[in-house]
């Protein structure tokens, strides 16, 4: 119990010290899942309102299964498949990014994408089904549609990115692999959770755990801040 | 000349018959009404004439012209109709917006219409905040600005108060009386008798009686059409 309050005592200290080490962790850990979430966004989210628009051809059902099975991937098995390509003996070796942030961005993003596309596809077609015949009605073409429920349900859109970034903030797997948790160059606050509990230095980690609950009750109430106020002053 | 002619309409979903083999021929401006009981397949010949549905049979010819997909200058509003989650006045801009309606002409038109329909206080409303009948008055003044030749309702006054429903009438009589073909579906013997010029009755799918108004409720011909105003004139 001691342990635990001295350990807490120091966690403290690091935070309020804003320690080097601890900034530079949390540093990038901010920098590389945000870069994930914004190489995803857009192409996942337009993925997601696609298929939940076009809904007639063929395929329409395998696409819309395999993102919601890709929801649930392993994220130790998607950074052992990119370990894999960015490796030595891999097709993407010369490249050179294994054990570096652009690795970590790469294996998130990965892990992101069905995430975002996923609960878009869901939201988006919601509100088709409430608004489509409506639409059309007054002679939107299927890209007005889309664009139109994608504005419509913008402030229901922060969802899936908030669930999309709380992916990412909260992976540990994937990056530990392809970025091996170099001190200084790909070490990030859950990868460092990790080693400094293994090592047994507990302030440093449970400094880096606090941050990381912090920064999600944070987004978390920004995103809900935002949604109440967009909707309010979407209806005037 | 023929604002409206269908030749030998068949829709069949998975083999079930929901219309069938239906032909009319109506002329230009006034008022018409489609008749009968629910599931008479009223609903859904109107959002074929309006393209929103493509029948596995037959034709449709507004004004002369084969219909295929939609058309600029037939406008519809839907039984329920929705919105965007925006202000009255906004929802009208979207119209025009899709339309690609000069951005300079987009006030007057939507002032001009919000007045036609009674709305001209509400501009700035979200539509959450309208009651029914003023939701549907919203929903004419949609369609309303499409500057269409002929206008289809879905159940324009379903589910509205006797208010409502005279307002929402008004409007209709002024379009028809400014030349522009209304028509509209109902199950309300009474209304059709007050609002149209001519009556088309449907039965499960089928076209049963098409005649002039005076003409339909004074030698109502057809046994389920008979029954139907019967059944109604009670309630």
């Amino acid at each position: 119990m001691n342990d635990l309050t001295a350990a807490m005592l120091t966690a403290v200290q690091l935070v309020a010290g804003l320690d080097a080490d601890l900034l530079e962790i949390v540093s990038l850990s901010l920098q590389t899942n945000f870069l994930a979430l914004a190489v995803v966004l857009a192409p996942a989210i337009l993925a997601g309102a696609f298929l939940g628009v076009w809904r007639r051809f063929r395929t329409h059902g395998f696409w819309v299964s395999l993102l919601n099975a890709m929801m649930g991937l392993p994220p130790v098995v998607v950074g052992l498949l990119i370990y894999l390509l960015l490796s030595n003996s891999g097709p993407l070796a010369s490249l050179e990014l294994l054990y570096t942030p652009t690795a970590m961005v790469i294996a998130q993003a990965v892990l992101i994408f069905p995430i975002v596309a996923s609960l878009t596809h869901q939201t988006v077609s919601d509100y088709y089904d409430v608004l489509n015949k409506q639409l059309r009605a007054l002679g939107c073409g299927g890209v007005a549609v889309m664009t139109t429920l994608l504005y419509e349900a913008r402030f229901s859109l922060i969802t899936a990115v908030l669930a999309g970034l709380g992916r990412a903030l909260a992976e540990v797997g994937a990056v530990l692999i392809v970025g091996g948790n170099i001190y200084h160059v790909t070490r990030v606050m859950t990868t460092a959770i990790t080693l400094e509990t293994g090592k047994g230095n507990l302030a440093l980690a449970l400094a880096l755990g606090m941050i990381l609950i912090a920064l999600s009750f944070f987004l978390s109430f920004v995103a809900g801040l935002v949604r109440r106020r967009g909707r309010m002053q979407a209806e005037i | 000349m023929t604002a409206l002619r269908i030749d030998s309409l068949s829709y069949a979903p998975g083999g079930r018959v929901l219309l069938d083999k239906i032909s009319y021929a109506g002329g230009d401006g006034g008022c018409t009404a489609l008749l009968g009981p629910n599931g008479a397949g009223k609903s859904l010949l109107l959002e074929m004439c309006h393209g929103l549905r493509t029948p596995d049979e037959g034709d449709i010819f507004w004004f002369g012209r084969r219909l295929n997909g939609l058309r600029d200058d037939i406008a519809i509003t839907l039984q329920k109709p929705t919105f965007l989650m925006r202000s009255v006045y906004a929802n009208l801009r979207y119209v025009l917006g899709v339309r690609r309606t000069p951005r300079a002409q987009r006030d007057a038109r939507i002032r001009g219409i919000l007045a036609e329909v009674g709305l001209e206080d509400k501009a700035d409303d979200p539509v959450s905040a309208l009651s029914g009948g003023e939701q549907q008055c919203l929903s004419i003044a949609r369609a309303l600005l499409l500057e269409p030749r002929a206008v289809l309702l879905d159940e324009p006054t379903a589910q509205l108060d006797l208010a409502a429903t005279e307002r929402v009438e008004r409007i209709m009589t002024r379009l028809r009386n400014a030349g522009t073909k209304v028509i509209f579906t109902s199950h309300n013997p009474a209304q059709v008798r007050r609002l149209c010029d001519e009556v088309i009755f449907m039965d499960k799918g089928s076209l049963v009686a098409c005649a002039p108004r005076d003409e339909f409720f004074t030698h109502i011909s057809h046994p389920a059409a008979r029954a139907f105003i019967r059944s109604q004139s009670l309630l």
